[in-house]
C-alpha cells in the first residue's frame, strides 16, 4: 500500500558496538535482538518495535525501530548474551533519524594485527588492536592466563609479518 | 561525578585482566571500578581501581573479625545477603560497606528494618544487572520483583544502592547508559539510577560506622 510522506512511519536508528570484536552476518544479529525483545517484552511489544538490522560494519551495526521506542530496543540490546550460541555483548552507542549520521560515527579504520605475546612464560597467537588491547586468538587452551589483556601484562610482543 | 561499576570479576575468576577491564570500562565512559580479588598494590590503570573484598557464605559468628580486618587504603568490603537475621547482623557489624546479591534472599530477607539499618548506618545495598541478563522466564521475573521490593523501600528509606556488572568476561560490561537502561525496566527515576553509579565513592568515603552505646 502505498502511504502519502506524511502518513509514512517515522524510524530511528540504532548505532551499534558489538563485543568481541569479529565479523558479524545481519541475519544473526537479527535473530539475537529479535529473541532478546521478545524474551525480554512479549510478543506484543515486539510487533510494535518493527526491529531490523539495516547495515553491518564489522563488529559496528546499525538496527531500525519505530520512533519512540528506541528505549525499549536499546533495553532489549544490552540483554542480548549470544550470538548464534557464540558469548557476546551489544553496547547502543548512539540513536538518530538517518543512516547517513551514524555511518559518519562508525571508526573507519579498526586496525587489528595478528602477532605473538609471551605471557607467564607462554607464547600464544594474538589479535592485537587500538590502544594496545591483546586478545588471545584461541579459547581454552590457555588455563593459567587471561584471555584478555593489554600490552602492560606482557612480557614480549611480536607483530606477524 | 563519579560513574563507578560497582563490581567486576579479574582473571582468574574471569576472562580479563585488570589492566584490560580499566581500559574498556574508561572506553565506555565510566571514572572508576571495583575488582573482587587481588590487585597489585601500585598497579597504573586507565581509571582508579579499587578492591573489594568480597565474603560469601561467612557465618554471623565470623563477620565482625572478617569485615574488621585491617584493610587498604583503597578497599571496601562486600557481603553476601543471607536470611534477614544474618542481614541485620551485617547492617549492624562496623567495616561493611555494601550488601550484595540482595536478590538471593528468601523472601522478607531484606525488610523495611534491613532498609532503615542500611540508611542509617549508609551500608549500600547491590544491585547488579547480571541476573536480569542471564536469566529468562520465571527466574528474572523474580529478579525484577525482589529489585521492584528494593526500589519501593529506597524510594522510603533513602539507603544507598550501589549497580555492578558483576562481569566475568568482556561480553557481560555494560556502560552506564546500558546499566541505566536496564534498571529502568524497574524503576522510572534515571537521576536516582546515574547517582547510584557514584555511590560506592560517597560509602568508602563516609565518616565512619555509627556505633550504639
Amino acid at each position: 500500500m502505498r502511504l502519502r510522506p506524511s502518513m509514512r512511519e517515522n524510524f530511528r536508528y540504532i548505532l551499534v558496538h558489538i563485543v568481541p570484536d569479529t565479523t558479524y552476518e545481519s541475519r544473526d544479529i537479527y535473530r539475537a535482538v529479535a529473541e532478546s525483545v521478545v524474551s525480554l517484552y512479549g510478543d506484543h511489544i515486539a510487533a510494535l518495535l518493527w526491529p531490523s538490522v539495516m547495515q553491518v560494519y564489522g563488529s559496528y551495526g546499525i538496527i531500525r525501530c519505530r520512533r519512540g521506542l528506541e528505549k525499549n530496543l536499546e533495553t532489549a540490546l544490552c540483554a542480548v548474551t549470544q550470538i548464534q550460541g557464540v558469548p557476546a555483548g551489544i553496547h547502543p552507542l548512539r540513536t538518530s533519524g538517518t543512516i547517513r549520521t551514524l555511518v559518519e560515527k562508525i571508526p573507519k579504520n579498526p586496525d587489528k594485527r595478528s602477532g605473538k605475546a609471551v605471557i607467564s612464560g607462554t607464547q600464544c597467537g594474538v589479535w592485537i588492536s587500538k590502544r594496545g588491547r591483546i586478545d588471545l586468538k584461541e579459547k581454552g587452551i590457555y588455563h593459567e592466563i587471561p584471555r584478555y589483556i593489554t600490552e602492560e601484562d606482557t612480557e614480549d610482543l611480536y607483530y606477524d609479518e | 561525578m563519579h560513574l563507578f561499576d560497582g563490581c567486576v570479576f579479574p582473571y582468574p575468576l574471569g576472562t580479563v585482566s585488570i589492566s584490560r577491564y580499566a581500559r574498556e570500562l574508561h572506553d565506555l565512559g565510566y571514572t572508576g571500578c571495583i575488582v573482587s580479588g587481588q590487585c597489585p598494590p601500585f598497579g597504573s590503570y586507565d581509571i582508579p581501581v579499587w578492591t573489594a573484598r568480597y565474603l560469601t557464605d561467612i557465618p554471623a559468628r565470623l563477620l565482625t573479625r572478617e569485615a574488621g580486618k585491617p584493610a587498604r587504603e583503597d578497599e571496601v568490603v562486600y557481603i553476601q545477603a543471607g536470611d534477614a537475621s544474618f542481614n541485620r547482623t551485617v547492617l549492624t557489624t562496623p567495616g561493611v560497606h555494601v550488601l550484595m546479591d540482595v536478590h538471593n534472599t528468601p523472601k522478607d530477607g531484606f525488610d523495611r528494618y534491613c532498609a532503615q539499618l542500611a540508611a542509617e548506618r549508609e551500608v549500600g545495598i547491590g544491585l547488579c544487572t547480571q541476573p536480569l541478563i542471564e536469566l529468562q522466564g520465571g527466574g528474572r521475573q523474580k529478579v525484577i520483583r525482589k529489585y521492584e521490593e528494593i526500589f519501593t523501600l529506597q524510594n522510603r528509606y533513602e539507603f544507598p544502592l550501589v549497580l555492578s556488572s558483576h562481569a566475568a568476561d568482556i561480553t557481560h560490561l555494560k556502560s552506564p547508559r546500558e546499566i541505566i537502561r536496564l534498571f529502568s525496566l524497574i524503576c522510572d527515576d534515571e537521576n536516582l539510577l546515574k547517582s547510584s553509579l557514584g555511590t560506592i565513592h560517597q560509602i568508602k568515603n563516609r565518616s565512619g560506622p555509627v556505633v550504639e552505646v
